[in-house]
């Protein structure tokens, strides 16, 4: 079949419609989206119309002054700054074994032992950044405590950095097999499911290795029973409160005495 | 069946008019969304906030969440979500008022949304989500959050209290909180 000539007149004049079409669109979307919208919208955000259309803009873009609040105390100083992360990762092990040789290692044993398995933890293996953040909190008074803090108020970050890259870098704690109790089927539950009718996240989508959670929250495979009750019993009271933003005494207000101690007892079994 | 010039023009033609009419209702559903029912467009009054010091000063502090009737009676309700709980889990605003929500992230992207209102946003790490909303009916209604943002993101959920006017009592701050009552 004979292919008709192409009207070219009528093709140009499709075609500057249809560019016209698309642009008079764009320019209606911008329109809307960086004018309109971002006007309308500041009416209880406290700002004028031109701060609110360089926002939508995306330039120049201080958040309001927010309501007079309380004078902060923060539950914790530590921050996951850029700063915090490139002194971690400086931290030398070699240096830090050093350190742990002269001050810490009567109580922390290298083999993940403790010289008192009822009131010491055992630190080995834990993420640095977890070490990190409760020796900042135990020095600068956020968690106090009596053995710790006296003992560790004169050193530095970078003294810090050093001694967690080492007992990060050491294998964690090897349960006692003697010691083991059978974890019950609450305790299993609670650790690798939570339960969604009380808002409780299982504990291992935080504390698991490798789970993507709070990047300060601390293995807990292999630490003394003891000493992890304690811990959920004083987020509980809030007598340990250097958790940020509540996330660990939101979740050990929730749990019965029954489910901490089984709790702390799955822990010490071997995973 | 063969097909001509003149068909194939009509059609494109038709087509491009069906196009842009989808194009047009998709515009003005958002327009109507934005100005009649209040949901920001991502780009809307972009703030920004650092995630990693959310905590220690500014507005998001652990001091400032919660319900808040400023010193203009503006109300104001500031959430922190976190894996993988809101902070607070439960905040009270009064039925029948303009309700600023706002919340920001100090780690991964979540999200918020309370069913049957226009309350539904992500919430981003390094920027300030706002909504404003008006609560018509009074009860107990959940806040879950809904978007992935950890293993323990099916328990993230938070409470929100709406409560007669009368029965909305600020402090002397003007604070109101599910502690409270
Ligand atoms: C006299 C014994 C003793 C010495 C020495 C000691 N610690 Fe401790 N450490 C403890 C006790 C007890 C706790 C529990 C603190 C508490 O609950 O108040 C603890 C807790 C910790 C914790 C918190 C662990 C956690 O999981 O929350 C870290 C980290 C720590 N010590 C590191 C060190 C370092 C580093 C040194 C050396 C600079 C050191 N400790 C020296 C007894 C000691
Ligand atoms: C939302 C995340 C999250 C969940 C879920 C969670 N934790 Fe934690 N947990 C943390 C964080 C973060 C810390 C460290 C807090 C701090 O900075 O002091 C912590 C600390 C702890 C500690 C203190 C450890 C130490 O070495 O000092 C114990 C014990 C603990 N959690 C047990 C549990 C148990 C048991 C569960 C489950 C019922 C659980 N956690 C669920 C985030 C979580
Ligand atoms: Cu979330």
């Amino acid at each position: 079949m004979e292919r008709p000539k192409p009207d070219e007149t009528a093709d140009r004049a499709f075609t500057v419609k249809v560019t016209a079409g698309v642009i008079a669109i764009a320019v209606a979307i911008w329109a809307v989206t960086f004018l309109v919208l971002p006007v309308i919208d500041v009416r209880n955000a406290g700002i004028d119309s031109w701060t609110a259309i360089c926002r939508a803009i995306g330039i120049g873009s201080p958040s309001p002054p927010s309501s007079p609040s309380a004078p902060t105390v923060p539950v914790s100083k530590v921050a996951w700054t850029d700063l915090t992360m490139d002194l971690l990762a400086a931290g030398d092990s070699t240096r830090g074994e050093a350190m742990a040789q002269e001050t810490c290692q009567a109580c922390h044993i290298p083999n993940g032992l403790t010289a008192d398995p009822e009131t010491i933890p055992s630190i080995t293996g834990l993420s640095p950044r977890a070490l990190f953040k409760q020796l900042r909190d135990m020095r600068d008074g956020q968690r106090p405590s009596d053995v710790m803090s006296p003992m560790i108020a004169d050193m530095t970050d970078r003294q810090f950095a050093d001694v967690v890259a080492y007992y990060g870098s050491l294998p964690m704690r090897n349960s006692h097999l003697r010691n083991l109790k059978e974890p019950t089927a609450a305790a299993m539950t609670l650790a690798t499911k939570g339960d969604t009718a009380r808002a409780l996240p299982a504990c291992d989508s935080c504390h698991a290795a490798t789970a993507g959670g709070p990047l300060e929250a601390p293995t807990l495979t292999g630490q003394y029973p003891v000493y992890v009750a304690a811990q959920l019993k004083a987020y509980a009271g809030a007598s340990r409160n250097n958790d940020i933003y509540g996330r660990m005494r939101g979740v050990a207000q929730k749990l019965t005495d029954s489910e901490i101690a089984d709790l702390a007892a799955y822990y010490n079994a071997p995973q | 069946m063969a097909v001509d010039e003149i068909s194939t023009v009509r059609s494109e033609r038709i087509w491009t008019y069906a196009m842009v009419a989808v194009a047009a209702v998709m515009l003005v559903a958002i327009v109507h969304a934005g100005i009649a029912q209040h949901f920001g467009t991502p780009s809307n009054s972009i703030e920004t906030v650092d995630p990693n010091t959310l905590h220690l000063a500014g507005e998001f502090v652990s001091e400032n969440l919660g319900t808040r009737v400023g010193l203009d009676g503006k109300i104001t309700t500031r959430v922190v979500t976190t894996q993988f709980a809101f902070a607070p889990d439960c905040v009270v605003v009064p039925q029948h008022m303009q309700v600023t929500l706002r919340a920001a992230s100090p780690d991964v992207l979540h999200g918020l949304m309370i069913m049957g209102t226009n309350v539904n946003t992500m919430v981003v790490p390094g920027y300030v989500s706002q909504v404003h909303t008006v609560f018509d009916k009074t009860g107990e209604m959940l806040m879950p959050c809904h978007e992935f943002c950890g293993l323990g993101h099916s328990q993230m959920v938070a409470r929100v209290r709406v409560v007669p006017l009368e029965d909305f009592q600020p402090d002397e701050q003007g604070r109101v909180s599910c502690a409270d009552r």
